[in-house]
């Protein structure tokens, strides 16, 4: 698990910053939403509250993750337009770099329909601790940002693994 | 994190504790040798393990390509607008202490200070209308300026007899530099000195002192303006200067005949001038007072 440096280093170069933690914060963001706009306003919005209000004790990754997951769930607009995107278009999530022949993009875009559904069905709280521990952070900065203890955060990561998992079976099993 | 006790068995929030590495390390320890002689929490730790291996492989299916360059282009320039936008990265509580530690500095240096004490001094008489009451004369008499501020808010001290007029403020600025060009004028009499002044020049002020005397001491002494250099341009028997940290005195021992020119830097506000055996002045150097001028009574001087 990393956690990055300390703020008192890390915050003198907001630009430098961006060029580490903008590419993985969208990849986070777009797991989290399935949607591409809304996981750019984020990751913008959490920059530029880096730059207004510097965080004082924290690692500068982990409260930038925990910021764009608040941005992105107190965002009543944003959420309403997500799930309003989500139902009429569940795959809306931006492709993979590669080009796959006509075959494999159904199958391609069929598979991430499922784990997108997978995602939906898991609470808010296990989504992002999920996607929040495959990122690498430490159980303690995953509690951070989702407001609960770091006891916890384990029993919500095997809970959310076990739904996942169940989903992910029984889609398996049919698209075979 | 430590592991939860009170089970046979380890609990999933333990399993993935130790499969992430987040326990410490005799939790660790312990967790390891419990799944060595356990086979049924062995057994659940590798089914968390292919869940999540399954769950990761699942999940980079919607992993984007390169996010998009405009969008991306757009969040950092908004951060940069931010950036620029920020009135201060102080915090407004930080900005309160400084700027009253600015002025607990200022208040110290004011009253610490000879020239900061003279500055005060000079603002509390200048608030009282020149005619300090009972309140005003303590602070004065607490800052130590009472009696030297009193030349300060008058003309120019003349000892004995009264010098020439100060014309030099009225006249063109050409006739005043030539006037401080050219050296004092003589004393008038025995027993009196040439007259001293004190000539602004650019960034120094300039202190002409010709000592013409057949007896007795002239003296001047400038107190607390080390910095001060001091020549004497004609004749030297007799004569004398001396710098210290206290200031800097120039006298004569005998009748002499001397011309002397003292370079007071302008950056001092305030210079105590005692010239014989008068009064200690505090004199207030500025432009706009462009001329001091005092004859030294050699026949009363304490020094003869």
């Amino acid at each position: 698990m990393t956690s990055g440096t300390p703020p008192s280093e890390e915050r003198l170069n907001v630009t430098q910053l961006f060029q580490q933690h903008y590419d993985g914060l969208y990849r986070y963001l777009i797991r989290l939403t399935g949607d591409s706009d809304l996981a750019a306003d984020a990751a913008q919005e959490a920059f530029v509250r880096l730059v207004e209000r510097p965080p004082q004790d924290r690692h500068v990754r982990a409260w930038l993750f925990a910021v764009a997951t608040n941005v992105v769930r107190d965002n009543a607009r944003a959420r309403a337009r997500w799930v309003t995107l989500l139902m009429g278009s569940p795959d809306r999530a931006p492709m993979g770099d590669v080009a796959p022949g006509p075959d494999a993009a159904a199958e391609s875009a069929e598979r991430r329909k499922v784990v997108r559904a997978a995602l939906d069905r898991l609470s808010w709280k296990e989504r992002t601790v999920l996607l929040m521990r495959e990122e690498g952070f430490a159980h303690h900065e995953i509690a951070d940002a989702v407001g609960t203890t770091t006891g916890s955060v384990g029993t919500m990561i095997a809970r959310a693994l076990n739904k996942l998992a169940g989903e992910l079976a029984q889609t398996s099993e049919s698209l075979r | 994190m430590t592991l939860s006790t009170g089970s046979r068995h380890l609990g999933d929030d333990d399993l993935i504790a130790y499969m992430d590495h987040q326990l410490d390390r005799e939790a660790m320890r312990l967790g390891g040798v419990h799944l060595r002689t356990c086979a049924e929490c062995a057994e659940r730790l590798e089914g968390l393990r292919q869940k999540s291996a399954v769950a990761t492989e699942w999940l980079s299916l919607l992993d984007p390509g390169a996010p998009d360059p405009a969008r991306r282009a757009a969040a950092q320039a908004a951060m940069e607008r931010a950036r620029f936008r920020r009135p201060s990265a102080v915090p407004l509580g930080a900005a309160w202490m400084k700027a009253a530690a600015a002025i607990v500095l200022m208040v110290g240096v004011g009253v610490a200070t000879e020239p900061g004490r003279a500055f005060v001094a000079d603002g509390i008489v200048r608030a009282s209308g020149g005619n300090p009451g009972p309140t005003a004369t303590r602070m004065l008499e607490w800052l130590g300026q009472r009696r030297q501020l009193a030349p300060v808010a008058m003309a120019p001290v003349r000892l004995a007899p009264p010098p020439p007029p100060p014309a030099a403020a009225a006249a063109p600025a050409a006739d005043r530099a030539e006037r401080s060009a050219r050296p004092a004028p003589p004393a008038a009499k025995p027993g009196m000195s040439a007259p001293v002044r004190f000539l602004p020049a650019g960034p120094d002020v300039t202190l002409t002192f010709a000592s013409v005397q057949s007896v007795g001491i002239a003296q001047v002494w400038i107190r607390e303006v080390p910095q001060a250099s001091a020549q004497v341009v004609t004749h030297y028997r007799g004569e004398e200067m001396v710098t210290s940290a206290s200031g800097l005195e120039v006298r004569n021992r005998e009748g002499s005949r001397a011309d002397y020119t003292i370079i007071i830097p302008a950056r001092y506000r305030y210079i105590r001038v005692r010239v014989g055996d008068a009064p200690e002045v505090l004199i207030h150097i500025s432009k706009s007072k462009q001329e001091w001028i005092w004859t030294v009574n050699l026949q009363t001087s304490a020094l003869q």
